[in-house]
């Protein structure tokens, strides 16, 4: 598989709106799908599948690969990708810095990882692996994180950056998670961005994120993907194309909450308009 | 300090949000607690949904708070051994078996195992069937000397209860259902045309499925059908016509 996903907008394929795309045929570039929403042998998501991906290209973006355990990637977990991976064609394939997996126990989260060298030559391995069997460049997004890890060798743009280096994977930029990490963490978005290689992105996201109270001081950033993209997320979107000058495949995730799909195709359309005016040549 | 060190703590510290942990990296702070229970939260509640989602009338039957509180103890018990998250929640109904003392409605597993079984027959493979005109091709005597395997959707349930009266009663209303529910029920779940069905079968007919799950010969059950059922007048040719409607047949061999 080539990393062929158009550099253009599209959004989260939900079940709910599997006849109204088919029916209504709406101006989106691609559809993006957890690939382990699909690890079943049949049943009507398979059935709407097939017929939209003939005509939208697809991207899967695995929640389940834990490329950041210990214990290294699952063999069966990636049998099964490169099995949906020939069945459906996506035209890119990405994943997590994090982990889900530990001891047998997959516990649905994406958790956080300390940044040391032990970790970069983990994931490294993982990486790795995952490539070399689905015999594809991946594509890792930057995580969202909540809890303060005492012990980092690199700042997250600098692990990134590495991982890229070392196993040529790309970056899937998500700049929401940038906004959430950042005010979690009392780090600077603008530091991050100075960090970030924008040579190895080769996808952006785009989400919303709620604000809750942690204490009757502090306020922590949750992201829920439940709501539209919020200004700043979309003006710092703005100013790194604008910086990097490259158009990019840009998606805009909503998981809870879910709206209409002409909410999800008026912001993904949003997008795209930005990332046009933004690119001066 | 190790990676496998801190992962080991953090899982613990995750399912086990009662006890305390010492995990490396995290300096122990009483905000660091509140940001601890975010990804205990996001744990939870994340699986909880899947289990709500997938046993909806079991839910309804003992109360929100009440399924609440069995899910959380079923995922501290039962962490998902998969990343794949369909198949989350396949051991619940023997969970709630083995849980019975904690609530007092007899025929809450079977409620659970009629959920469990539509859920797995709707990710169960499609089209699996034999079609009737290769069913057709096939001499009635080798036929009948056959046993039938069915597809893998196809699950009898047979209860004390009537678990389908109830189960359709609150897939419709949130009232209590008052009529008299100590009567065996028989249900038979599979699928055709890509939907769940969920059939309330005679007792003659499930008895005729359980042979044929049980693979005795075609020939043997509809014998062992028509001794059953001596004293009404029961068309064998039905029974099959039956299997075959419903896309039932995945081989004979």
């Amino acid at each position: 598989m080539n990393s062929t996903l158009p550099n253009t907008h599209g959004v989260s394929l939900k079940s709910t709106h599997f006849q109204e795309i088919l029916s209504t045929q709406p101006d989106i570039g691609w559809f993006e799908i957890h690939p382990e929403n699909y690890m079943s042998e049949g049943g009507l998501d398979h059935y709407y599948l097939t017929q939209i991906v003939e005509r939208y290209p697809l991207s899967m973006h695995g929640v389940g690969l834990s490329l950041g355990s210990h214990e290294g990637v699952d063999t069966q977990h990636l049998k099964q990708l490169k099995k949906l991976i020939k069945q459906y064609k996506p035209a890119q394939f990405s994943e997590h810095l994090a982990w889900t997996k530990n001891s047998g126990q997959h516990l649905n989260d994406l958790l956080p990882l300390p940044l040391t060298q032990e970790a970069l030559g983990i994931v490294v391995q993982n990486i790795n692996k995952t490539q070399d069997a689905l015999n594809t460049k991946i594509f890792i997004e930057n995580p969202s994180t909540y809890i303060d890890l005492n012990q980092h060798d690199y700042s997250e743009a600098q692990f990134l950056n590495t991982l890229c280096e070392k196993t040529g994977c790309g970056l899937l930029l998500d700049i929401n998670n940038i906004v959430v990490t950042c005010s979690n963490h009392d780090l600077s978005v603008e530091q991050y961005f100075d960090e970030i290689d924008p040579r190895y992105v080769g996808e952006i996201h785009l989400a919303g994120h709620k604000n809750v109270a942690l204490t009757p001081e502090k306020m922590i950033k949750i992201d829920d993907h439940g709501s539209k993209v919020c200004d700043e997320v979309w003006a710092l979107f703005e100013n790194f194309i604008s910086q990097s000058q490259q158009h990019y495949p840009v998606l805009i995730e909503w998981d809870t909450d879910l709206p209409s799909l002409d909410t999800l195709v008026d912001q993904a359309s949003h997008a795209k308009h930005l990332m046009h005016n933004a690119f001066r040549y | 300090m190790t990676l496998k060190q801190f992962q080991d703590a953090f899982s613990a510290q995750l399912l086990s949000p009662n006890n305390a942990h010492d995990t490396p990296y995290i300096t122990q702070s009483n905000e660091n607690v509140l940001r601890m229970k975010i990804y205990q939260n996001n744990v939870y509640s994340s699986l909880l949904d899947i289990l709500k989602n997938r046993y909806p009338i079991s839910r309804k039957l003992v109360g929100d708070d009440f399924f609440t509180v069995l899910g959380q103890q079923y995922i501290a018990n039962h962490p998902p051994e998969s990343p794949v998250m369909l198949h989350y929640g396949e051991s619940l109904p023997r969970f709630i078996e083995q849980h019975k003392d904690k609530h007092n409605i007899a025929y809450l597993s079977d409620i659970a195992v009629l959920e469990s079984a539509r859920h797995k027959a709707y990710y169960a493979k499609d089209n699996d069937h034999l079609q009737p005109a290769d069913i057709a091709r096939k001499p009635i005597e080798k036929l009948l000397e056959s046993s039938i395997n069915m597809v893998p959707s196809a699950v009898l349930i047979q209860s004390s209860f009537s678990i389908h009266t109830i189960w359709l009663h609150l897939k419709e209303s949130d009232q209590t259902l008052n009529t008299d529910i100590s009567h065996n029920e028989n249900i038979f779940i599979f699928k055709k045309n890509l939907g769940v069905q969920t059939l309330r079968l005679q007792d003659a007919y499930a008895y005729f499925i359980q042979l044929l799950l049980n693979k005795n010969t075609l020939g043997e059950s509809l014998e062992k059908l028509i001794e059953f059922k001596s004293e009404e007048n029961f068309e064998p040719t039905e029974a099959i016509s039956f299997l075959i409607q419903n896309q039932l047949i995945k081989t004979i061999h």
